[in-house]
């Protein structure tokens, strides 16, 4: 009866720290999508998408957008890797429940399909399954590497299709 | 008949340049989600002028090239086109 519920998340600021090809890759993001919620730490992130969702349907796939790279990626100012994870996990875990049954997650940020161990660490926290592109995903959201999903029970899947 | 489709696409196209300008502008100046209609108008703007503006460009030349100030503006707009797609190619995350 209704079709899937995407809730996409931007860090919709001008970024320079990001250099000259990344600077504004959060803006075009933001411009290009409809009814996008803003973040701009992973605490913003957590409360902007509880609130957007309130009592109502869950999320059938959650769409983060942000820098990346093989190491970590970014949720706002703050930078999350596979050995700071821990820090972020109990706040990041406050949205568990706003998964429906089969949701899925998925990193529009660069290179992180790389680091199946972080993408693990958050399909374990939400328990749904991740996805990351392995290559650089430019302003038509197209990574130039390929997609990878990795479930909460630690199945890596390569290659695998635009998730929706 | 030709030239009112071309007078008509030239039209479409001026629109949807100043729409894809004018929407970008404010998205940066106050965020794109700051109301939803600004969300909306700029979202399909940019669909528009990604998708639909050669098309309008094309069609407007091929069907009157009688006044050089329109040709000039023709160019410009595509040349712009083709700025915006060189820029999403070439802007990463």
């Amino acid at each position: 009866m209704f079709g899937k519920k995407v809730i996409h998340v931007v860090d919709d600021r001008v970024d320079w720290s990001a250099g000259a090809r990344g600077a504004l890759w959060g803006p075009v993001i933001a411009i290009s999508t409809f009814g996008e919620i803003t973040m701009t730490s992973v605490n913003t992130m957590v409360d902007n998408v509880k609130t957007e969702i309130g009592t109502g349907r869950k999320m059938d796939i959650l769409r983060i957008a942000d820098h990346g790279n093989r190491d970590g990626l970014e949720l706002g100012d703050d930078w999350i890797t596979a050995v700071n994870f821990a820090t972020y996990a109990p706040k990041l875990g406050e949205l568990r429940s706003y998964f429906n049954n089969n949701g899925i997650a998925h990193f529009l940020n660069c290179l992180v399909g790389n680091n199946t161990g972080l993408l693990h660490q958050f399909a374990v926290t939400w328990n749904v399954t991740i996805y990351g592109g392995t290559g650089l995903t430019n302003g038509f959201r197209m990574n130039g590497g390929e997609w990878v999903s990795v479930t909460p029970g630690g199945v890596i899947t390569q290659n695998v299709s635009w998730p929706d | 008949m030709l030239k009112k489709i071309g007078y008509w696409a030239f039209l479409a196209s001026v629109g949807l340049t100043l729409l894809f300008g004018i929407g970008v502008g404010l998205s940066l100046l106050l965020g794109s989600n700051a109301h939803p209609f600004l969300d909306g108008a700029v979202v399909a703007s940019t669909l528009g002028f990604v998708y639909l503006q050669p098309l309008l460009v094309v069609l407007a030349l091929v069907t009157d090239r009688t006044r050089p100030a329109k040709v000039a503006i023709c160019g410009l707009f595509f040349g712009l086109w083709l700025l915006v797609i060189a820029a999403g190619w070439w802007i990463v995350g």
